[in-house]
This record gives C-alpha cells, structure tokens and sequence, in this order.
C-alpha cells in the first residue's frame, strides 16, 4: 500500500544526499582549514605570543615542543601538504595532551572557564584530524594539486618509499 | 593513490562514525548540563559546576540546550545525521557570533573556538553523512 509514498521518499532522499555528497570538497576544505588554521594558531600562541598570550622559551619540555608540532603541522594541514601524515600526528599529539594535561583535572571535558578540565577542544582536535587522516586532504590541497604532475608517465610501478609515499 | 593512502581510506566510514559519535556525545553532554544540570551543574559564580539546571524556556540557553539534546542525541545513532548536523551547524554559528564574537576578536581568546570547531565539523557531517555504523546506513539497506 505505502511502496509508492516509500520509494517516493527513498527517491528525493537519496538524491538529496547525492546533491550533497557533489558539494564534498568546499565542505572537507573549508574543515581541512578551519581546523588546521586554529590549530596553527594555538601553536603561533605559545611559540611567538601571537596573536595573544605568553611566549614559551625555546626547548621548554613539553609545551615549546607541542608548540612546534602545532606550528609546522597546522600549517601543512591549512595548506593540504602531506595531509594524512601530519593529522595522524596531531591527532595523537592531542590524545597525549587530553591524558596528559587535563584528565588529571577532572573526569568532565567541559571549557576551564566553565570548571571543567578544560580538554573539550583537544578531544574535538583529536578525533578531527584522526578522520582527515583516513579521508584525506579532497581536490583542493597541495596534495592533489601534487597528484596531477606528469609525474606518471616516467615512474615505473615500482613501490614507494620514505616520504614519497605520503605524496598522494 | 598510493597503497597506504587506499588502506587509510578504507577505514574512513568507520572513522567517520567514531567522529560523529564523538561530536554527539559531547555536544550531548553539554545539552544535559543546561537542562538538568547533569552530570555536573551550571557554572556558578566561585567557578565550580554545581549551579541550578537553566530556567525552561528561558532564552537563549534553554532553547540552546533543547537544540542541542535532539541534534546531540540523533548524531550520536545517526539518525537523520545531515539534518540534525545542519541544524548543529547553525546553531554554533549563531552562538558564536551572539555569545563569543563580541568578547574579541580571536576565536581562542574570546572562548569560541569550541563552537567553530564544532560549527565546521558538524558542517562537513551534512554533505559527508553519517558514515558506516549510523541507523542512517541501516535504514538504508533494509
């Protein structure tokens, strides 16, 4: 009785969600860099003292170290070079940092201006990167515009090695 | 695509679930903070969570964590996943330009860079969906 009004509705659903999945890139990219960028800056933060706060000195153990990580790695992420690596990295960096630094403060992630332990970002850092890891920089990236190079024509099929591998 | 590239992204469906359960989650948990004052309190005044649940209907904070129940708890099953992330998306936007913006200018400095972490990613969710382990992914097959 209900199978036209089902397929009706399975019809506008699905192409609703094709419609969508066809707006992937700008959605990916505009995440890639939102996160990446803040990221960047959290680390800008406590290496240089800006755009606000205080500097670290150089070689302070772990904070100025951290610092680098979000630096170099933020940008590489804000730009789409060696994407899947470098979120990888972070990724773990900011499961290491929740653990670390604000699990001891309390059980509850919730802001520290609110009393909470303060890691709510560093698990929404966490599990951001982890899913760019796996997903990939999308179409507008280094990455990809790296993929286009002929660089196919001369290379054998020969397994990559060292860094070459995360090229693509 | 390299080798480890399609390895990496075959596991994506089910990395994308675990990040959608994990936005859920948390934006769930801060909707029960606002409506029941559980599992800790509304900030007070001394800085501890131990305040009174907020006021029903009381404006924006209830109606926010009205929001944020439904659209926290349907992302964590999945369930109509791109509009209740759009609806997420919205709602973090519009929190950050009323609540945050107006402290300063720098997302960190004026505490909302939870909410554009949360604005983008739930963004991303409506055109990328609920993944692999979502009621969305078995209402479908069936």
């Amino acid at each position: 009785m209900c199978d036209a009004s089902t397929s009706y509705r399975h019809n506008v659903t699905t192409n609703l969600d094709t419609r969508l999945a066809r707006l992937y890139t700008p959605a990916l990219t505009a995440f890639r860099m939102v996160f990446g960028l803040l990221f960047f800056f959290r680390g800008t933060m406590k290496m240089f003292g800006f755009p606000f706060g205080t500097t670290i000195p150089v070689g302070t153990w772990p904070l100025w170290w951290a610092s680098l990580l979000e630096v170099v790695l933020g940008a590489l992420i804000t730009i789409g070079l060696f994407t899947r690596i470098a979120a990888f990295i972070v990724s773990g960096e900011m499961a290491v940092a929740y653990f670390w630094m604000h699990f001891p403060k309390g059980f509850w992630p919730y802001p520290d201006a609110m009393g909470g332990n303060g890691g709510e970002v560093a698990i929404l850092y966490c599990f951001g990167f982890l899913l760019l890891a796996t997903i990939g920089a999308g179409a507008v990236s280094v990455d990809a515009r790296r993929r286009v190079r002929p660089v196919a024509a001369t290379r054998t099929t020969a397994p990559r090695r060292g860094f070459s591998r995360f090229r693509r | 695509m390299t080798k480890l590239e399609a390895k990496l992204t075959s596991f994506s469906p089910f990395v994308l679930s675990l990040f959608r359960v994990v936005f859920g989650l948390l934006l769930t948990v801060h909707a029960a903070q606002k409506l029941f004052a559980w599992p800790v309190g509304t900030p007070t005044q001394a800085g501890t969570l131990t305040g009174p649940a907020v006021p029903i209907g009381s404006w924006p904070f209830w109606w926010a964590g009205l929001i944020e129940l439904v659209v926290g708890v349907l992302l964590l099953i999945g369930l109509v996943t791109r509009l209740a992330a759009f609806v997420g998306s919205g709602e973090m936007a519009f929190a950050y330009f009323t609540q945050h913006q107006p402290k300063a200018l720098w997302p960190i400095e004026n505490g909302g860079e939870l909410a554009v972490l949360n604005c983008f990613g739930f963004f991303l969710l409506v055109f990328v969906g609920g993944g692999a382990l979502a009621l969305d992914a078995m209402r479908a097959k069936s």
